[in-house]
């Protein structure tokens, strides 16, 4: 049977309505996720929406209250983690203390009694791998937090696991290493063909790296599809928010004219496409319009909002300019570059190009 | 300036270490050299008579015996402190709380006070044994009394808590992650326990072992009071010559060589583990 299935690309990793609490408190509201073979999922969501306790479920070092784990297809909750065919980088690499890179390297190796000639070769492929070559005496202790992730990955993908799960692995590096890491985990994912499923609460990181981005919140899965794919058309004001910090604005339905529905609130009017479900006028409704799609000017337009710039702050190459509406919201407006026209205090007029905004938070459609 | 007054302040932590701890182990050395007088003096003439004497095999007996008690005080203390220490430390932190209590509080008592808690225990028609007569497991009263198991009972008693605390805190210690690491990457419970577990607490054990295995070697009270001075260790021979056989230089010897001895281990340990420090209890 699996020959069909795999022939059809079939899930390799599948989760059925998982459930978990600890001490009462649910952490895991059913959870239901299918994962390709060679894919790059992602699990994203601030700390304690339960992406961590999915990973360990899936490893074997947690027990689901209900649902099922499929690798391969077969349902392996009830089995160990030593039986099962994938491997863990820990947030905190986890690494022997008391070995060298080598012994931790050919630990799942030597457990298995594997013969030492094939120990030292795959040890020794497996360091190269991860540019570690040279390292194979050191004690943990003795290397970089870099150093560490390396040795971490290369004893995780030594006994060559359908499935790779990575906890925040680059959660304890700095900005540079962790972009340069970046890059290198995708390069190595992509030469390996192995199936990654990797944790993180760093939006630009799921970007980056995924191939499909599982938001999660509260235990449960907001939304998931390609990054793209969220970042353009996120379906709920948190993924929008979480995914490319959208802004999201409330307002009331006037009518839909020409693709675009008009919204009103106490800062004037706005426009957002239309989803083409039924929009009824006096209905509340919600948009998710990105910073650098919106548009500021002096002068007012039949369709904007009215507000105030509080500020204009720069971080990471780009600006950072936050607008008081009338009504009490703030929009923040990001441009590239260090020069931007408007002063602290000004009144300015925000508008978009309706296909900029897109209505959040509706009714699922049918 | 400032350091001449540090210096005047820890002067009187010298000069009382000096007088009190270095003194009178000079003393004891010196002594261990003198020479035996008839009656209970003795005079400043070197010799190394004391410790030929030890040559004699009712002394090396006593040595032996105080060594094969002290192991086998030991390895009861691992097999029964490591266990203990170790789901101590996984406890929730009220276990940890009431067994750490509970662990501490016969300290509150004299040790000699619950060494005769023992005999009642132990006596032939103590607690212990009229329970195994009810049960059934034995016919007649069993004489553990003034035996070597009595004595190892109580060194074993004696000893236990600096074991499982020395274990605990070790326990404590661990990062859980890593057995998890070593369950992913393919080991079983045991396998993960074996390589990970243990080695990663030995140096609790090793210290725990130190902490029995050391004072095991002088505690001659127990043996005097649950042994009735059938077991003769080298701590009541040194007191036994000090006091009524009065021969000073004799237990000045006797002590050193102990002492040699338990130096000896310590040495033995930091080879063993690799550090200085004892963990735990100290």
């Amino acid at each position: 049977m699996s020959e069909a299935l795999t022939a059809a690309g079939s899930a390799i990793l599948e989760l059925r309505d998982i459930t978990k609490s600890f001490d009462g408190a649910r952490v895991l509201r059913g959870i239901s996720l299918s994962v390709r073979e060679g894919e790059f999922v992602t699990l994203l969501g601030a700390s304690g929406c339960g992406k961590t306790t999915i990973l360990r479920i899936i490893a074997g070092l947690e027990t689901p209250d209900g649902g099922e784990v499929l690798l391969e297809g077969r349902d392996v909750v009830r089995e160990p983690p030593e039986k099962r065919n994938v491997n863990t980088v820990f947030q905190s690499y986890a690494l022997f203390p008391h070995m060298t890179v080598r012994q931790n390297v050919a630990y799942a190796l030597k457990i298995r009694g594997a013969d030492k000639g094939e120990t030292e070769r795959r040890v020794r492929d497996a360091l190269a791998m991860v540019q570690m070559e040279g390292s194979e005496k050191k004690t943990p202790a003795q290397l970089s937090g870099g150093q560490r992730q390396r040795v971490a990955i290369a004893r995780a993908l030594i006994n060559r696991p359908k499935v790779l799960l990575l906890d925040e692995p680059l959660g304890a590096l700095d900005l540079q290493l962790r972009r340069q890491m970046q890059y290198e985990l995708k390069k190595l994912q992509r030469q390996l063909g192995t199936t990654f499923i990797y944790v993180t609460h760093d939006q630009e990181e799921a970007i980056n790296l995924s191939d499909r981005i599982v938001v999660l919140r509260d235990g449960r899965i907001e939304q998931q599809g390609a990054p793209n794919e969220i970042y353009d058309r996120p379906r709920t004001s948190y993924a929008a928010r979480f995914v490319g910090s959208a802004n999201v604005l409330h307002g009331t339905a006037v009518r839909v004219e020409g693709g675009a529905v008009l919204l009103e609130n106490g800062g004037g009017a706005m426009r957002a496409r239309w989803d083409g479900l039924p929009v009824e006028t006096g209905e509340a409704l919600t948009l998710a319009v990105r910073g650098e799609n919106v548009e500021i000017s002096r002068e007012a337009s039949d369709v904007c909002l009215r507000g105030v710039v509080e500020a204009n702050t720069f971080a990471g190459g780009m600006l950072r300019i936050p607008v008081r509406l009338n009504d009490g919201a703030e929009v923040v407006i990001t441009r590239q570059g260090i020069h931007f026209d408007f002063a602290a205090g000004e009144t300015v007029y925000l508008r978009w190009h309706a296909d900029a905004a897109v209505l959040v938070d509706r009714e699922e459609a049918v | 300036m400032k350091r001449g007054r540090i210096w005047l302040c820890a002067a009187p932590l010298y000069a009382f270490t000096l007088v009190f701890v270095l003194g009178p182990a000079l003393y004891l050395v010196a002594l261990s050299f003198a020479q035996n007088t008839a009656g209970t003096g003795f005079c400043w003439a070197f010799t190394l008579e004391n410790f030929a004497r030890m040559r004699d095999p009712i002394y090396l007996k006593c040595f032996r015996e105080s060594f094969r008690l002290a192991l086998s005080t030991t390895v009861l203390n691992v097999l029964l402190g490591y266990p203990f220490g170790y789901f101590m430390g996984r406890l929730g932190a009220r276990g940890k709380r009431l067994l750490t209590f509970l662990i501490m509080a016969p300290f509150w008592t004299s040790s000699l006070i619950r060494l005769y808690g023992w005999i009642i225990l132990l006596q032939v028609k103590g607690v212990f044994n009229r329970v195994l007569l009810w049960l059934g497991v034995v016919d007649e009263p069993l004489k553990i009394l003034y035996s070597y198991p009595a004595v190892l009972i109580g060194m074993v008693y004696a000893l236990l808590p600096f074991m499982i605390l020395a274990v605990y805190t070790s326990v404590e210690k661990l990062d859980w992650t890593l057995v998890e690491a070593a369950r992913d990457l393919g080991a079983s419970r045991v396998k993960a326990f074996c390589t990970v577990t243990l080695r990663l607490t030995l140096p609790g054990l090793m210290s725990g072992v130190v902490l029995t295995f050391v004072p095991s070697m002088g505690l001659f009270f127990i043996a005097d009071i649950l042994g009735g001075n059938k077991i003769v260790l080298v701590g009541s021979l040194i007191q036994d010559q000090m006091t009524r056989g009065g021969n000073q230089p004799f237990a000045a010897a006797l002590a050193l060589v102990l002492a040699a001895m338990t130096t000896l281990m310590l040495w033995l340990y930091r080879r063993l583990t690799g550090t200085s420090e004892l963990e735990g209890v100290v």
